[in-house]
């Protein structure tokens, strides 16, 4: 699954780290998500979602790139 | 080779989950040392006439140290990170499928009198090696 958290963390400024702590994750489970390797539970969405003030769907992109 | 490293010393853990990992570790090291220790006094002779009433007494102390092991996993797979606990039950479910699989090739060729079949100890150490396998490529491919 794509998404913008990456883009919205630079934004904000915060390293990985930084983000990893406010959301209460390993920083090797923001890596995964920015990678688009390992897709984040729904109370963890909800939480970035809740973070950034954005929607869910503004930052995660369930559709299919091909 | 220094991601392998890293997924092998779970680099990154929160320092909870770390502390709950190795509390893991600490009874799971138990419960293989009372195991080790009955077999090896078994075998030596050492309790003699009450050889019996022993090998009940520290089977007791086994089974209620393995149940630790399985309490202390179970609290470290509901507090640890949503994606390690995604590596970890991918890693389980290799090892069950490892197990199903070793168990049902020994026994067909057992059946065929090519090789004995797989004991009890043996099944153990299939499923401890896929599941450290599991855990490490699980991790290799997060990262």
């Amino acid at each position: 699954m794509k998404n913008k958290l990456k883009l919205l963390r630079a934004n904000k400024g915060w390293t990985q780290a930084e983000l990893a702590m406010q959301l209460d994750v390993s920083r090797q489970t923001i890596i995964a998500i920015e990678k688009g390797k390992f897709d984040p539970s729904l109370p963890l969405a909800f939480k970035a979602a809740r973070l950034f003030e954005l929607s869910i769907e503004e930052i995660f992109d369930d559709q299919d790139p091909s | 080779m220094g991601k392998l490293i890293d997924a092998v010393l779970v680099k990154g853990l929160p320092p909870a989950d770390i502390k709950n990992a190795n509390k893991v570790n600490l009874w799971a090291l138990l419960w293989a040392s009372t195991l080790i220790a009955t077999m090896l006094m078994q075998d030596a002779g050492t309790f003699g006439l009450m050889d019996q009433f022993f090998s009940i007494t520290l089977a007791i102390i086994n089974l209620l140290v393995g149940v630790k092991v399985v309490i202390a996993y179970r609290r470290m797979l509901l507090d640890v990170d949503e994606m390690e606990r995604a590596i970890q039950y991918n890693a389980l479910a290799l090892a069950v499928a490892a197990a199903f699989l070793g168990y049902s090739a020994s026994a067909i060729l057992s059946n065929a009198a090519s090789v004995s079949g797989l004991d009890g100890s043996a099944i153990i150490v299939v499923m401890s090696v896929a599941y450290c396998c599991g855990l490490v490529t699980g991790r290799l491919r997060m990262s």
